[in-house]
């Protein structure tokens, strides 16, 4: 269908009050049992609508609207630093995924949610819904470095923490400076998303001056009280492989940077650089925080484990790094709250029972250099009593290995086609 | 084969390392959930991409595994009879009745090769 036709018909059904299923021409689907709308394409989003489609064997209408015309993956995106992948490796297209399990798709942004009327508004139409996903991935915070929130200040400082153009500019500043020069990275105060990620990502750019400006520095300053993840591997990765170019600072709250300059200052430093990268504090995305979602600390957004239906919003279900939640905020975990989501939506839709013990596991790898990898890996069940889904099993590797290192390869490989296709 | 994995599972028992209530049928909602989590590294409904390996040991197409060595493997990983990276993380939190059901689940799937759609970034890409 025509997107214009499309939010049309939206409009019509949300006018006259008028729910999908009774009216013809709506989805190709005859016997539709509802209509669920999903906000947002990544790993949650899309892998949300794909199961959906699958488990209601094509009886649920779904519909995404993603303002991106393309995905582009974080994970594996520090490896483009690290001057081992390019960008359009981890980038790809939604044709597939449309195609493949029949959904609707609208290339538009949400300028509203109006869970009362059970309808979004886009910038080009409005869509009603039966029951709404939002998968919104993070928003950064800037109260405390405004100087950093205008697309200007983003070309001299990028965050690229979500995967795309920031990531390419990144590189490209790595690239251009000279043999002796000063990478300086700054970490937020958790939660964040993917919690070994900027370990990685020092590790990535430690290991592309290495090979190719070996008198350079990597100054990673860390708010957090010490490495958030795979601490003790990151450590010995850190004093092994790059003694004398990885100097790790704890405790390193920011106060102020200096666009112009790249100076970034912080409770204890000032710290000059060539390449600056300050990775912002996070919250819920912002589709989130428009239904007002965000019940947590006024980030994240608090969600029924067994169906991640938002404890604030009627048939409003929250997925991927939005969730407040004890768990890491990584891609496997949104693809895995995806799944469980869709099997409980799916159910409710259906007037099936709701699996009342959700399991699923996540897995994170690191890449330290070009070939080896590293994991924390874990399993995790529903428990009835804490209402939260706990670990039953997992844990980490004993060192880096290009063993790993293809596992990591096969993870992003499976996972994408799982996502995309 | 059924007295073989029996076995298996009677030995497992006795062993008493695991919990003992494994043995409730999984509900087949509850399976194709569970299934779809070794889909990161296994693709969906068992069928993988096929990716290049230099130094590992390539994962196993799990779409149309025989259910007995899919059963015996996953107690191996378990127990690290098997030595593994991430399997025997994932195998230790699956009971019983659980991996008797993915068995079959994989068994019954037919085989397919996903392929990835491949692009390359547009100008207009934004991600503030």
């Amino acid at each position: 269908m025509d997107r214009r036709q499309f939010i049309k018909v939206g409009t019509s059904l949300a006018a006259a009050g008028v729910i999908a299923q009774t009216l013809p021409g709506c989805s190709k689907q005859t016997a539709s049992k509802g209509r669920v709308v999903v906000v947002g394409g990544g790993y949650a989003g899309a892998t949300v609508a794909k199961y959906i489609r699958l488990w209601s064997q094509g009886a649920i209408e779904v519909v995404v609207v993603e303002a991106n015309q393309q995905f582009v993956s974080c994970p594996l995106s520090n490896l483009v630093l690290g001057g081992t992948k390019q960008i359009n490796d981890l980038t790809f297209g939604y044709d597939a995924l449309q195609k493949n399990h029949g959904i609707e798709w609208v290339t538009d942004v949400v300028t509203g949610v109006d869970t009362a009327n059970k309808k979004l508004t886009l910038a080009r139409g409005e869509i009603s819904y039966d029951r709404l996903v939002i998968a919104p991935g993070i928003d950064f915070i800037y109260d405390g470095l405004p100087m950093l929130q205008s697309a200007e200040a983003q070309e001299q400082i990028p965050h690229a923490w979500k995967a795309g153009w920031q990531t390419v500019n990144l590189r490209k500043q790595l690239e251009a400076m000279p043999d002796g020069g000063v990478f300086a990275m700054h970490i937020p105060k958790g939660p964040y998303r993917c919690p070994p990620g900027p370990y990685e990502r020092a590790a990535q750019v430690a290991s592309y001056l290495k090979a190719h400006k070996p008198k350079s520095k990597v100054i990673v300053l860390d708010t957090n009280p010490d490495i958030v993840s795979k601490k003790g591997l990151f450590k010995k990765v850190f004093a092994d492989q790059y003694a004398g170019i990885i100097d790790y600072r704890p405790d390193q709250a920011a106060t102020e940077v200096d666009v112009a300059n790249k100076k970034i200052t912080t409770d204890f430093d000032d710290v000059s650089a060539d390449v600056l990268n300050v990775i912002p504090p996070q919250r819920a995305g912002k589709v989130a925080q428009m239904a007002g979602l965000n019940n947590i600390d006024k980030r994240w957004c608090e969600v029924d484990f067994l169906t991640y239906e938002s404890a604030v919003a009627k048939d409003v279900h929250v997925i991927g790094d939005a969730v407040s939640a004890a768990l890491p905020k990584s891609a496997h975990m949104a693809s895995s709250q995806a799944k469980v989501c869709a099997n409980a939506i799916v159910q409710i839709m259906l007037g099936q029972e709701i699996d009342q013990a959700p399991l699923f596991s996540n897995t994170c790898y690191s890449f330290v250099n070009g070939q080896e990898a590293m994991h924390v890996a874990a399993m995790y069940r529903y428990d009835a009593e804490k209402k939260a889904m706990i670990k039953q099993s997992g844990g980490l590797s004993a060192a880096p290995n290009a063993v790993e290192g293809e596992y990591a390869q096969n993870w992003a490989n499976n996972i994408w086609a799982d996502t995309l296709t | 084969m059924r007295i073989r994995k029996n076995t298996l599972i009677l030995g497992l028992v006795l062993s008493s390392c695991f919990t003992l209530n494994v043995f409730a049928e999984p509900s087949a909602t509850h399976i194709r959930a569970v299934a779809a989590t070794c889909a990161a590294c296994h693709g969906t409904q068992g069928h993988n991409v096929k990716t290049t390996f230099a130094n590992a040991k390539a994962p196993k197409t799990l779409a149309g595994i025989d259910a007995s060595f899919f059963v015996e493997q996953l107690y191996q990983f378990r127990s690290g009879e098997r030595k593994s990276t991430v399997m025997e993380r994932y195998a230790k939190g699956l009971n019983d009745a659980e991996i008797e059901a993915l068995s079959v689940y994989f068994s019954q799937q037919s085989a397919g090769t996903p392929v990835l759609p491949k692009a390359a970034l547009s100008k207009n890409h934004q991600h503030q």
